[in-house]
């Protein structure tokens, strides 16, 4: 009886192990893109460079296959990385700080340029990418790619967090686009009153977004996280006045459902927009091209602006985007450079947004009336662009968002005052280095 | 005598494999927790700086707070898993007809995908359109949504409860195998004595499946401690720091903040704690048997 039960209880043990080892193990067959260039013979410099995962209408292939054609000497091969941002930046660290030699340009996210140079990971471009080229691209975007008085990365695919706006029931209701976050709440309450509709939309989850919402209700505010000298100042008076704005806007005006508080992705609070029960919704560019979708409940029913100030303060539009930089140990990196620019190329551009709607970061781009014509929404991202903020620059990024997420949910969720949740977030950034 | 090294021979293709993905992993993180190595500090790459990272880590109240939610949800969990794993296993072990379909469907939880269980329940936590509210509403349990995920005293809740969900079907699958092997017998001359059904639950069913219980509690508590999937989707450790366990608070040491040293550090604390665990079990687990 005893032995009986002995065995079988090793047999079950055996067993388990197995399923659980068959679970673990899981079937990644997602190889890179086929090689069918052929790079045999040997003066064929092979340049592989980075690219996100999703490619809409399939024109980053089209543009490598077209680059290859046009080039004997240089043939390009893509590295797949994931489109979720903080994967995409563990694989790209992973290869860097291994010294890889298979990622020869590297494809940034705005905040990481701080930690990267740090790291010593990527090339300074100053003698390539020189002060003459850099005016020709979106100003904001190429000072997100300036740390420690050197250029690191050419701006590729810009992103900006503008407001997006339910035009119709404005026009309805004879009202303007509201300056201030004030008028905007006012505003709100007509509207959840007379349209039956929520007021604002917001990702206010713990995680990266909510720090692109909040540096733009503190940017609004005149506050900031760290001043000129890179001193802390984010438990400043402008500061906690802007984070109190946003607990009275879920708690006092109610013109933002606690549930925003859970969406930890721009669609999650984009998705209530879409349907039509959202008048104000700050959020990335892609959203005009999924509400002006033929099935969109909202199709020519919003427009875009610049997000709105606080009295006395600025208009403030949260900068994204993708970069392109040059690893440490490239192999050639005068080739690296001619990839990098022919990409970059206003031509290219232009052919990646008619094609796939991928907005560049040229302002050439802005002023080609085939492009207006095309997407008329970009006309109003000149005015956003003067308004564009950049989240903080730090050599520890994740780690200050991270923590940050921390206090400012903390914050939302009324488990600490505006105040206290800035001033421990701030002993805490003091403590960094 | 011919077959003398052949068991070792015949072991060293999963001794190899063991030795690779167990204990090299293991000794590196431990060296890397004596060590100041941060992948974006070029000035701290594996330096030697003895018990920093543990004094550190004592210090941090995050750290010990992380602990403390751990315990929580370990708790929570294997509560909610043993009475549910318990009652379900005794279901499935009764002879009744559709009780293959039943016992395939019991198993459904533990086949999806951690990440795809999590959004699921994520949406049906959701404050105002999800499903569990409305439901909640219509039977008039409640007055007001209750916003689980998005408040500290609610969200712990939230993840414990699908985490049973996700976790318990293992546990039922190895209680029944347990109650399998429970001879008829005890039960027909318990019968003669007179015992009845709770009675003989007490006393002939539970010591014998005692073992079972006590191996699938380590395997559901090593899965809810270390699959972060749960929380990671869900609540992403929020809100506020109110669900974040310390394998969470770990990973974004590890690999977010690329911080080796400490990271590490923790990571040798982790196991230590979950080697304590497993040893109270294993106990309970022989006592059977002495």
């Amino acid at each position: 009886m005893k032995k009986n039960l002995k065995n079988s209880f090793t047999l079950i043990g055996v067993s388990i192990v197995i399923i659980l080892l068959a679970a673990c193990s899981n079937n990644s067959t997602n190889e890179n893109q086929d090689e069918t260039e052929n790079d045999n013979s040997e003066d064929v410099q092979t340049i592989h460079m980075a690219k996100l995962e999703s490619d809409p209408n399939g024109m980053m292939e089209e543009a490598r296959q077209r680059f290859n054609e046009e080039h004997d000497e240089i043939q390009v091969e893509f590295v797949e990385m994931s489109n979720d941002a903080s994967q995409m930046h563990d694989q790209t660290v992973t290869q860097l700080s291994a010294g890889s030699e298979n990622l020869d340009i590297v494809n940034m996210d705005v905040v990481w340029t701080a930690e990267f140079a740090e790291a010593g990971w990527i090339e300074p471009l100053d003698e390539y990418f020189t002060e003459d080229m850099q005016s020709e691209f979106i100003e904001r975007q190429v000072d997100a790619m300036t740390y420690d008085g050197q250029i690191w990365a050419v701006p590729w695919f810009n992103d900006l967090h503008p407001l997006w706006y339910r035009e119709d029931l404005l026009e309805k209701h004879n009202l303007e686009i509201p300056e201030t976050y004030e008028e905007a709440v006012e505003v709100a309450k007509t509207m959840q009153e007379e349209e039956n509709i929520e007021g604002f939309s917001m990702h206010w989850g713990r995680a990266e977004q909510l720090i692109v919402s909040f540096t733009e209700f503190l940017h609004a505010n005149n506050g900031n996280f760290f001043d000129e000298e890179g001193n802390v100042v984010i438990n400043s008076p402008e500061a906690i006045e802007a984070l109190q704005f946003m607990v009275d806007m879920i708690y006092e005006d109610e013109v933002v459902s606690p549930s925003a508080i859970g969406n930890s992705t721009p669609e999650d609070s984009r998705i209530p927009f879409t349907q039509g029960q959202v008048m104000f919704h700050p959020n990335w560019g892609y959203v005009y091209s999924v509400n002006q979708a033929d099935d969109s409940p909202v199709k020519d029913k919003t427009w875009v602006a610049s997000n709105f100030a606080f009295e006395g303060g600025k208009k403030a539009n949260a900068v994204g985007g993708w970069n392109f930089a040059i690893s440490k140990n490239a192999s050639d990196k005068d080739t690296a450079w001619e990839v990098i620019k022919w990409f970059t190329t206003f031509e290219n551009q232009k052919e990646m947004l008619l094609g796939g709607g991928q907005v560049g970061t040229r302002v050439a781009l802005y002023e080609d009336e085939e492009v207006i014509e095309a997407n008329p929404y970009l006309e109003e991202y000149l005015d956003v662009f003067e308004h564009a903020s950049v989240r903080p620059s730090h050599p520890q990024y994740s780690k200050v968002s991270d923590i940050a997420q921390s206090y400012i949910h903390q914050a939302l969720t009324q488990d600490l005052s505006a105040e206290e949740a800035l001033h421990q977030l701030a002993t805490e950034l003091e403590e960094l280095e | 005598m011919k077959y003398r090294f052949l068991p070792y021979i015949l072991l060293l293709p999963v001794f190899t494999m063991i030795v690779v993905i167990v204990f090299i992993p293991l000794i590196t993180t431990i060296i890397y927790s004596f060590q100041s190595y941060q992948l974006t500090n070029p000035d701290a790459q594996a330096t030697f700086i003895g018990l920093e990272n543990y004094t550190n880590l004592l210090q941090d109240g995050r750290f010990i707070s992380s602990l403390i939610t751990s315990l929580i949800y370990i708790l929570g969990s294997v509560i909610g898993m043993l009475i549910l794993g318990l009652l379900t296993a005794q279901i499935a072990n009764q002879a009744f007809k559709g009780r293959s379909l039943f016992r395939a469907s019991i198993l459904l939880p533990w086949a999806v995908a951690p990440v795809v269980a999590a959004q699921s329940w994520k949406f049906m936590f959701e404050t105002d359109f999800g499903v569990i509210n409305y439901v909640l509403e219509g039977i008039g349990l409640i007055e007001r949504n209750i916003p689980w995920l998005v408040s500290s005293d609610h969200a712990m809740l939230s993840v414990i409860i699908t985490n049973v969900w996700k976790t318990t079907p293992l546990l039922t699958l190895i209680i029944v195998s347990g109650l399998q092997t429970v001879s008829k017998e005890l039960y027909e001359s318990s019968d003669i004595d007179g015992a009845g059904p709770l009675k003989k639950y007490y006393y002939i069913t539970l010591p014998l499946i005692r073992p079972f219980i006590a191996m699938g509690l380590i395997f559901t508590t090593l899965q809810t401690i270390n699959v972060i999937d749960i929380i990671y989707v869900m609540t992403g450790g929020g809100p506020g720091e109110s669900t974040e366990i310390f394998t969470l608070y770990n990973y974004k040491v590890f690999f977010q903040y690329l911080d080796f040293g400490l990271g590490g550090a923790m990571a040798v604390i982790g196991v230590v704690m979950v080697g304590i665990l497993i040893f109270f079990y294993t106990r309970s687990m022989n006592k059977q048997y002495n």
